[in-house]
């Protein structure tokens, strides 16, 4: 059931003054920290800091949209400086004015622009760059009813395929460090949760998913992990987010605090003055 | 041999978020030779077809129409046999519906309807070659615009567009 008017507009409007939907983002932000959800979502307060990291990988995936697309429209490959434009063009779309820029330890733009160069040279040097693969979406948004009593979910893929007998979801990733099968595993809960969306689109294939990481080091590496697709691990992760979002619903919100979240928080000095009143 | 009569219509509502519902019914209907005689029967005829036509459509456009059983869940052909000033005709219609990331029958039932990216595709690679892309895929999937595409027609014609320009290109 998608979430009425009523619904939002009720002191419970914990979607969002604007939301009748849930995206995986949001339910992981309450998983890490509730009051960070709180503020994000439920008072939407203005975020005056963002952190390099997150428009660095978001300027990434544009590059690599603008790759696929180009060859989806039949045209040559665009080449590495063209991959790059559109590199900085997202970058730039994505650093408004009022935000101020959280770089890490000895980065800049510039630091980020040249490992840019060095992860889509090496992007392009891979199969994925020159796959025959029939694509069928790239950003593509889907959304629909996956628990009944949650609001619907909305999910971004960055690339569905289609082999002879599977679809097949890609979502892109950018990391300090090269994966291992395992950790693809562990960070799989995103894209389980969109295969029930994306396999409604072609009920008679099969559905596969997969993560394409680049990483951040001197010389990158583009390296694809296939994640395990059992119902076990959908259905886990479906009731998982429905107890987050029974929670959520309850109204739950109190701070979380982590060594690893709290340093890259945009609202830390609002949670310094919460008091739980 | 009796006279035949064709009348088809079609109409797009606007739904939110950049999507929008179709619907369309073509009737045909078998006259006597003899109105050919009598044109303000005809003409009668005639309108009294595009009533049902545009009542047709009204009806599948909000959602007050029966479920018609064909072919996707959502369209397909049946005979009614109705009564009075008609005489006997065929009626087909379909109604189609889309929206923003959500492409999909508006049963929720059949193949899904191409991806935006697949219609943002087909739209850029038939107009940098001029082909008028409505006549395209009515020609060739009998659908009025690229967004009625099922996902695998799209690819197919995404396909094909592409091996025709490489033709075109060498």
């Amino acid at each position: 059931m998608i979430a009425t008017v009523d619904q939002r507009d009720s002191p419970l409007s914990v979607v969002g003054k604007k939301r009748d939907y849930v995206s995986h983002s949001a339910i992981t932000t309450y998983q890490q920290c509730p009051l960070r959800y709180q503020f994000k979502y439920v008072d939407v307060l203005p975020e005056t800091v963002v952190s390099s990291a997150l428009i660095f990988g978001g300027a990434i995936h544009s590059a690599l949209e603008f790759h696929i697309t180009e060859r989806l429209c039949g045209n040559e490959p665009p080449s590495l400086d063209q991959l790059l434009d559109a590199f900085q063009g997202a970058w730039r779309g994505r650093t408004p004015e009022q935000q101020d820029i959280r770089f890490g330890k000895g980065e800049d733009h510039n630091s980020l622009s040249a490992l840019a160069d060095r992860m889509l040279t090496a992007f392009l040097a891979t199969p994925d760059a020159t796959s025959d693969d029939t694509v069928i979406g790239i950003e593509e948004e889907l959304r629909g009813e996956l628990i009944p009593g949650v609001p619907d979910l909305l999910a971004r893929i960055d690339l569905l395929t289609t082999t002879s007998d599977a679809l097949v979801i890609t979502d892109f990733k950018t990391a300090r460090s090269r994966w291992s099968q395992g950790q693809a595993e562990n960070s799989s809960s995103q894209l389980l949760l969109y295969s029930e969306l994306a396999r409604r689109l072609l009920p008679d294939r099969e559905v596969r998913l997969r993560f394409l990481v680049l990483t951040k080091t001197k010389t990158p590496t583009v390296e694809s992990f296939d994640v395990d697709v059992s119902q076990h691990r959908v259905h886990r992760i479906t009731k998982a987010v429905e107890h987050t979002w029974r929670a959520i619903e309850a109204g739950h919100f109190y701070p979380a605090p982590s060594p690893m979240n709290c340093p890259t928080c945009p609202f830390r000095s609002e949670c310094n003055a919460w008091t739980g009143d | 041999m009796p006279m035949k009569l064709n009348v088809g219509l079609s109409r797009k509502v606007g739904e939110p978020n950049y999507g929008s519902r179709g619907a369309s019914v073509n009737l045909e209907l078998e006259l006597d030779n003899s109105l050919v005689e009598q044109p303000e029967r005809l003409r009668d005829r005639i309108r009294q077809l595009y009533q049902l036509a545009e009542a047709s459509v009204d009806e599948e456009l909000n959602g007050t129409g029966q479920q018609p059983v064909g072919n996707n869940g959502h369209g397909g052909d049946h005979n009614n046999g109705h009564g009075g000033g008609l005489d006997q005709y065929r009626v087909s219609h379909q109604g189609t519906g889309n929206g923003n990331g959500q492409r999909q029958p508006a049963n929720g039932h059949g193949p899904r309807q191409a991806t935006s990216s697949q219609v943002k595709a087909i739209h850029a690679i038939a107009g940098r070659n001029r082909i008028d892309v409505g006549r395209l895929v009515q020609d060739r999937f009998n659908v009025q615009r690229p967004d009625d595409l099922s996902i695998s027609d799209a690819s197919t014609l995404i396909d094909e567009l592409k091996s025709a320009q490489t033709g075109v290109s060498r």
